[in-house]
């Protein structure tokens, strides 16, 4: 384990929503306050402010971390932006852990937000501009088909069905049903809902992606000598990793998520994990689209190529199952305010590892969990393990 | 193409035009919609900070400095009096046109404010820093709840 041992010992979440009328800094504010709060901390207690957000375009404000600054306490302190895309949220607490294991502080506040109801008629327009200029945005490029064009080759590859991939969306929002947070939440969602629901670029129907949302959350980071003076149950950091692919998005293997699968091995060295489908307890893979969670468990090892489908059928992958993947509904059913998804994550397994998740609580006293998520081109993998 | 060739004109090589076009769908947020409906009313709010002993202007439903929430009892008007900080007269627009008249804005701490509020000055020639101005609101019935319902800050 690199540097000083670091511990999350607080966190706080807004409501995810379609639209709030609260303005990003506000949102920031809810999720800052609400994480101090639950470990009893002021902002005086806090060093330095990590604070994440993806596109600019998504709150219509250039340079928005800086106009988010004074809801995320950044007045006065030292303060860095987070920026990986949709791998912002996991990317954030890593930057937290290295600001503290690197003995620069002893204490950090991450508080990631995103308000995507402002870009306007929806924000897959200003997709199109994360694209070559000269040789892809003339085609009118999107997030949606290129995904739908992953997840062809993906079900290709492994001849898996529709009907494997919609059992992830079945899942997580039911799971997300349980979140007081959550904006898609559905107890008696069935496969056939998501089978039935809109195309939206084939294989890719609207209940097979995440909604867009508006939302904050924040935790809050502490050198070993602090946690164990706030609180009596530190989560600790135990590895970390972060990896990109190339930009060309076409030049990768779009059936196997290579940069995940990087970073995953980055942060089981670090964890000193050999084994990690039996030492990792809880999983928060990154959900924009249930196939993604497949995707995503296999480039984290915790399930062989083209056989993540069968840990949703089996009920592995439920809360009560051997190894739970996303207890939280994760962003297809608690929501996806891009930066602040990939941060609800890490929340997630704080709570968890907590024994605070409430209703979500994943039986057995899970030990250690992983969040992980996934950005920038599509192209970045972050990983972060945290154990009691 | 080398470097050391000067292109004089950008369509001397083969470019593509392209626009990003984006719309912003906007809230005020819930202490900015209440200031703005102030302003429809013709008042001028801010938010003190019993802890901090900071008085916000517009009105916020935070403070900054501690993260302390500003609710209903912080919420006072201010001005519509004030004293003028700084100012600057603009005479080029952002795409290089001249100004003709020239704009002149300016920072205004209003009594009861710490922080400034920065809007048009109007109806005078001569600005100095330090000199007392007053707000002017559009008449009632042309307000919309914006910051444009203050017209700007005149002399005192």
């Amino acid at each position: 384990m690199a540097g000083r041992r670091v511990a999350i010992v607080g966190a706080g979440m807004t409501k995810f929503v379609r639209r709030a009328l609260e303005t990003g800094q506000e949102l920031a504010w809810e999720a800052a306050s609400k994480a101090l709060e639950s470990c009893e901390m002021t902002l005086d207690q806090i060093d330095a402010v990590v604070l994440g957000s993806a596109p600019d375009a998504f709150d219509g404000v250039h340079m928005k971390v800086e106009y988010l600054s004074p809801g995320a306490g950044a007045w006065g302190k030292p303060t860095i932006r987070g920026y990986v895309g949709g791998g912002t949220g996991v990317f954030a607490a890593i930057q937290g852990w290295y600001h503290i294991a690197s003995g620069m502080f002893d204490t950090v506040l991450v508080v990631c937000e995103e308000k995507m109801s402002s870009c306007h008629p929806h924000p897959q327009a200003a997709f199109n501009y994360i694209f070559d200029h000269t040789l892809e945005r003339p085609l009118g490029p999107n997030l949606l088909w290129i995904f739908a064009l992953e997840m062809n080759a993906y079900m290709t590859k492994y001849g898996l069905t529709k009907r494997d991939i919609a059992m992830v969306a079945v899942k997580n929002k039911r799971n997300a049903a349980d979140h007081p947070a959550a904006q898609l939440g559905d107890p008696h969602i069935t496969v056939e809902d998501v089978l039935n629901s809109e195309v939206l670029a084939w294989p890719v129907q609207r209940l097979d992606v995440s909604p867009t949302s508006d939302g904050a959350v924040a935790i809050v980071m502490a050198a070993e000598h602090i946690a164990r003076r706030v609180t009596n149950k530190p989560v600790w950091v135990e590895g970390v990793g972060w990896s990109l692919d190339t930009q060309y998005w076409t030049n990768r293997d779009l059936s196997y998520p290579t940069y995940v699968e990087e970073a995953a091995r980055k942060a089981y060295a670090m964890a000193g994990i050999k084994e990690p489908r039996k030492e990792i307890h809880i999983v928060e893979p990154y959900d924009p689209f249930d196939y993604k969670e497949l995707h995503h468990l296999e480039g984290l090892l915790l399930a062989d190529r083209g056989k993540a489908a069968e840990l949703i059928a089996l009920g592995i992958a439920n809360r009560d199952g051997d190894m739970p993947v996303t207890p939280s509904g994760g962003l297809l059913g608690v929501g996806n305010p891009i930066a602040a998804a990939g941060l609800m994550k890490v929340a997630e397994i704080f709570w968890q590892l907590r024994g605070e998740a409430g209703k979500r609580q994943v039986p057995g006293q899970p030990r250690r969990g992983l969040a992980q998520a996934w950005g920038d081109l599509m192209q970045v993998g972050t990983v972060i393990i945290l154990g009691i | 193409m080398p470097l050391i060739e000067r292109i004089q004109h950008l369509d001397e090589v083969r470019t593509w035009r392209g626009t990003i076009q984006l719309e912003g769908v906007y809230t005020a947020g819930v202490a900015g919609e209440r200031w703005l409906r102030g302003l429809q009313e013709g008042k001028i709010y801010g938010t003190r900070c019993p802890r901090c002993q900071y008085t916000y202007v517009p009105a916020r439903r935070f403070c900054e400095r501690c993260l302390g929430p500003l609710g209903e009892d912080t919420w006072i008007e201010v001005g519509p009096q004030g004293t003028l900080v700084a100012w600057t007269r603009l005479h080029v627009a952002p795409d290089g046109t001249r100004l003709v008249p020239p704009r002149t804005l300016g920072l205004i701490r209003l009594d009861g404010a710490d922080a400034v509020l920065v809007h048009e000055l109007i109806d005078g020639r001569e600005w100095t820093s330090g000199m007392r101005v007053e707000a002017v609101f559009r008449p009632p019935a042309e307000r919309s709840g914006s910051i444009r319902d203050l017209l700007g800050f005149r002399p005192l």
